[in-house]
């Protein structure tokens, strides 16, 4: 790059010392090149000062909005959990329980079970009335309530992040 | 009004919680978002799409955001590495960049009448001979005088040296320049 150009490019972003300024200065007055150069990149250097910025489509703050709207809080525990180290964990787990049900196959010796005959494996004389105890029902209700509870939290959690967006 | 508090008093509320409070944040800095991904791809959608992920990358990485530089200067490095790896992503789109004859401008240039028409005119040939620049020189340009981030700050965002910002900046407008000439000459072989 021709050394004027960038003497006067530096001169022009404010990165010389006083002392190169004076003679940068002194160089544009009297040299009838350093003056032309001047002028040229000056021009350049207004217009791009002058440049306007692109505006972005008249949605665009709200469609980023609404992603933000599924993202948690940055920062929070839930923001921190890192998916990979969950899909590991659960692949971990699947890989275990396969392991155990393959091995568990292979060790059982078959041919000492009885065999199953349409006599023998009577599923209709199985006592289900056993299975409705209180407690049995007891538990079921209680698992219903909280997954009730879970679902309308979820609803008005949405609904409350839907508003929130309309209003901005 | 959240439009009166500065970048930091906005990230604390979004980072105590307040969501909605990133709006200000995202209209406060969209429009050079959106240009600086402008200078990477040449259609306004895929500026669009790189805006937005740059934004959502942002808000979801606030809390590393240690506040001992300008927001902007951490935002606008995430915008360059977003369009960076969309230009991977898409590398047949990197060819287009030079591919524009200018045409609208030079409509916009034949007019002749007020200074406003004329300053119109002035701001698109540059504008052009930007978008025909390679989108590293063009960004550099963009960031330094609409972004108006100094040599440090962009070195920052780029993972540069600042002398070697200062160069490529130099290089940068030195390519412009010459784009600049040739586009006029262009225009005057038309009036011709």
């Amino acid at each position: 790059m021709n050394i004027a150009e960038q003497k006067i490019w530096d001169y022009l972003d404010g990165k010389l010392s006083s002392q190169e300024k004076l003679l940068i200065e002194d160089l544009i007055e009297t040299d009838p090149f350093y003056k032309t150069a001047f002028e040229e990149l000056k021009s350049l250097n207004d217009d791009l000062a002058l440049l306007e910025l692109d505006e972005p489509s008249m949605s665009f703050n709200r469609n980023v909005m609404e992603k933000v709207a599924f993202e948690p809080v940055p920062g929070s525990i839930k923001s921190l959990i890192d998916k990979r180290i969950v899909n590991g964990i659960s692949a971990f787990f699947l890989l275990t329980i396969v392991s155990l049900l393959l091995i568990l196959f292979l060790v059982i010796d078959w041919s000492s079970l009885p065999r199953a005959t349409g006599n023998q494996l009577d599923l209709l004389e199985f006592n289900y009335s056993g299975l409705w105890s209180s407690t049995v029902i007891n538990t079921f209700f209680f698992i219903d309530v909280i997954l009730a509870i879970l679902f309308i939290d979820g609803f008005v959690r949405k609904r409350i992040a839907s508003k929130k967006l309309k209003n901005i | 009004m959240r439009n009166n508090l500065s970048d930091s008093e906005l990230i604390g509320k979004i980072l105590a919680g307040d969501k909605p409070a990133y709006a200000g944040l995202v209209a406060r800095h969209q429009r050079f978002v959106f240009t600086l991904a402008l200078r990477f791809v040449r259609s306004r959608e895929d500026a669009e799409e790189i805006a937005q992920d740059s934004f959502i990358k942002a808000f979801r990485f606030l809390n590393n955001f240690k506040q001992n530089s300008k927001f902007s200067t951490w935002l606008y490095s995430i915008v360059y590495t977003t369009a960076m790896t969309h230009l991977r992503k898409k590398r047949p789109d990197v060819y287009l960049i030079n591919d524009g004859d200018g045409s609208a401008f030079f409509d916009i240039a034949s007019e002749q009448g007020s200074d406003k028409l004329e300053h119109k005119s002035k701001m698109a040939y540059v504008n052009l001979a930007i978008n025909e620049l390679f989108p590293g020189d063009a960004a550099i340009i963009t960031l330094f005088y609409q972004g108006e981030q100094s040599l440090e700050e962009i070195g920052r965002q780029l993972s540069m040296e600042t002398k070697t910002v200062k160069v490529k900046l130099h290089r940068a407008r030195l390519r412009l320049k010459d784009k600049l000439t040739s586009l006029l000459a262009h225009e005057v072989g038309e009036l011709l």
